[in-house]
């Protein structure tokens, strides 16, 4: 398999104030080549730091990582032409305006001046290159780091947790672009401590939590195998879910009781509605839920402590069942 | 479907991938963003301000009404200074008879003759105003220069934008030796800014203040020192400035953090420290005593020798070279901590 990023035993210790924090403890993943991959990990699981690393901005204690082949931080130089990347947070000269800060940016890697011009009209903002970087919304300031990204025509992006903040228009628009940017063959890193995010824009990922790689692969593969067994399952409205479980526990289904629901493992809903049927118990409700995510994700990164971002990621999960 | 931020008319229509700049294309980014700067703009309105000052200060002190006042006084005080010497002898003696130490001595003679030149009371002439300038103002200009050099390096850590600087280019020494050399330049900028501005208002204070008939002066002595190299040690220690400056903020990265360590240093070190410890001898290697020996050519100071018996104040120089050596070490050294602190440490 041809790979975008591979890092091997990466580790990361910060030292301050004469305390130690090991933020990466000898990660090893892969991205593979084109698509979007999700990098996924609650908070202080370490993703800004291993991004920080790629890029070189952090060093690593021990470990290796390579880009396109190539071995970062080392050859960073020669690959960094097709690197755009994001961290944290868009960061640019606030007293600057939009195009003076690409101007500064396209003449550190020799672009021509009117791609300036060109990427602020990319991403919607031609009309307001003229003002003050300080005086931009989050959104435009995400829109601007995009911008910035684009003045290398990069065959690799890394965004890190980009929607931070951002409405839910924002959120779709940088969706949108990282799944077009996906389709067109560039390769997408994206790191996120939602779920539902890495759900909706993300072909593989990579599951992190205390800094070393819990889960990775393609997504429908984690997801499903997160299940029971590998199988999904669908939740069933019956007006008696009691009779309706030994009927389906007699053929072999596995199940389990949600209050009125039952949650039934299985891949084919239609085989549920007709044993029902053959029994006159009459399906009021089907809906099936791709592998539990939200306890696949909470056992996975287990004693991580999400704290209120467990609200987000149950809130995000809602969202995708309800498509 | 809603819209994507890249359509795509936002690949480049170049088909080349840029591939990166060189050093001094680099170096060019840096000054551009210097340029855009707005404290270059309030360091360029400072100088401007401080010189015009000084002119200002040149203009009042060599005015014609002034000079003749003080020609007055001056005539008055030869006319004294016959009885102040015998005066001083009448004391020496007394001293010498009290004490019983022939040796004592009051310095009669040093006081003996005061000549208008001492007085300053010459012809104002463009080239020695300013160089009068050029020596007060060789500090100050240097000062502007290492703000300005630390703030150009660390606003960009503390508004994060070294990071998004270094996946642009992440070459850390090329990076690092670019914006040394932005800040070296306009540190040269600034200095010549001051001097240039100095010597276009002595030239118009010489020619306001040109006295009267009424008003006969001596021409000022010759200056020992082209003024051109004069100019040239300003320049010079105001590009060094401008290294330091920027070099600390590779290593301390707050711009506030630097100014507090520049000053902390100027009152403790240089002011409090050099003076009380070992009788005053540290004063050979103190930054402001190299700088003025290097700047004028030479420096003195004073320090307390002690034989068995008692203890007196003796004068030391300070060389030219020793001043140019040791401040070339400074340079060289914080540069070379800085480079290294940066080439190594995280940047987040
Ligand atoms: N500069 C630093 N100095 C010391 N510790 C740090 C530093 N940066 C990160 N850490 C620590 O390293 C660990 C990993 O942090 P990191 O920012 O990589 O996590 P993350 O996965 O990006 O989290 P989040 O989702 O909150 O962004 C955390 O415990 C953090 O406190
Ligand atoms: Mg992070």
């Amino acid at each position: 398999m041809d790979v975008a990023v591979r890092t091997v035993n990466l580790r990361k210790t910060y030292l301050s104030r004469g305390s130690r924090r090991v933020a990466v403890t000898g990660l090893s993943m892969a991205v593979p080549l084109g698509g979007v991959h999700g990098f996924l990990g609650p908070n202080g699981s370490g993703k800004t730091t291993t991004i920080r690393m790629l890029l070189g901005l952090v060093r690593a204690d021990s470990g290796t990582a390579e880009v396109f082949g190539e071995a970062v931080p080392k050859r960073l130089p020669q690959v960094i032409d097709r690197v755009g990347a994001i961290v944290e947070s868009p960061k640019f000269f606030p007293t600057f305006t939009a195009r003076q800060n690409l101007v500064l940016l396209a003449g550190a890697i020799g672009s021509p001046r009117h791609r300036v011009d060109e990427v602020l009209e990319a991403t919607h903002l031609g009309d307001r290159g003229r003002d003050r970087y300080s005086g931009f919304s989050l959104g435009m300031k995400q829109r601007l780091a995009i911008a910035a990204t684009l003045l290398k025509d990069p065959d690799l992006l890394i965004f890190d947790e980009p929607t931070n903040g951002l409405d839910p228009a924002g959120i779709r628009e940088v969706r949108d672009t990282m799944r077009s940017l996906g389709a067109e063959g560039k390769t997408v890193l994206v790191s996120s401590h939602i779920l539902a995010e890495v759900e909706q824009v993300a072909d593989t990922v990579s599951i992190i939590g205390h800094g070393s790689l819990l889960a990775e692969g393609r997504v429908s593969d984690i997801l499903g195998g997160a299940g029971a067994s590998g199988v999904g399952q669908v939740r069933v409205g019956v007006a008696s879910p009691d009779r309706a479980a030994q009927v389906l526990q007699a053929e072999g289904y596995t199940l389990t009781r949600d209050d009125a629901y039952l949650m039934v493992g299985t891949d084919d809903p239609s085989a549920v509605t007709r044993s029902l049927a053959g029994h006159g118990l009459y399906v009021s409700e089907l809906v099936p839920v791709r592998a539990d995510l939200e306890s696949a994700f909470l056992a996975l990164t287990a004693g991580e402590g999400l704290g209120g971002e467990a609200d987000r990621v149950a809130g995000g999960r809602s969202d995708g069942g309800a498509s | 479907m809603s819209e994507t931020l890249v359509s795509p008319d936002s690949r480049p229509r170049t088909e080349r991938r840029p591939k990166g700049t060189s050093f001094a294309g680099l170096v060019g980014v840096e000054l551009r963003r210097l340029w855009w700067r707005r404290l270059t703009k309030a360091a360029v309105v400072a100088v401007v301000l401080f010189t015009g000052a000084m002119v200002y200060n040149a203009y009042t002190a060599s005015a014609p009404e002034r000079l003749a006042q003080q020609l007055d006084d001056f005539r008055t005080m030869t006319q004294q200074a016959p009885q102040m010497l015998e005066e001083c002898k009448k004391q020496e003696a007394m001293e010498r008879d009290r004490s019983g130490d022939p040796a004592v001595d009051f310095g009669c003679d040093q006081q003996q003759t005061p000549t208008l030149e001492d007085m300053g009371l010459v012809l104002p002439v463009a080239d020695v105003i300013t160089e009068g300038i050029a020596k007060v103002g060789a500090l100050l200009l240097a000062f502007v220069a290492l703000l300005l050099g630390a703030s150009f390096v660390g606003a960009e850590f503390s508004t994060g934008s070294m990071g998004t600087w270094l996946t642009f280019a992440p070459r850390r020494l090329q990076v690092a030796s670019s914006k040394l050399t932005a800040a070296a330049l306009a540190g040269a900028g600034i200095a010549l800014l001051g001097l240039v501005l100095g010597n276009l208002g002595a030239r118009m204070v010489a020619v306001v203040n040109r006295p009267g008939d009424d008003l006969v002066l001596p021409d000022p002595a010759q200056l020992t020192d082209p003024l051109a190299l004069l100019g040239l040690r300003v320049v010079a220690l105001a590009v060094g400035a401008g290294l330091i400056g920027a070099a600390l903020a590779l290593l301390l990265r707050h711009t506030a953090a630097i100014i507090g360590v520049v000053l902390g240093y100027a009152v403790v070190v240089e002011g409090i420290a050099v003076q009380s410890f070992l009788q005053g001898r540290l004063q050979r290697w103190s930054v402001l005593h190299n700088i003025e020996a290097f700047v004028e050519k030479g420096s003195t100071y004073f320090a307390e020798s002690c034989t068995d018996a008692r203890c007196e104040y003796t004068q030391h120089t300070i060389t030219y070279t020793q001043g140019w050596v040791f401040l070339l070490g400074v340079v060289v050294a914080i540069v070379a901590v800085g480079l290294v602190a940066f080439r190594r440490r995280d940047v987040s």
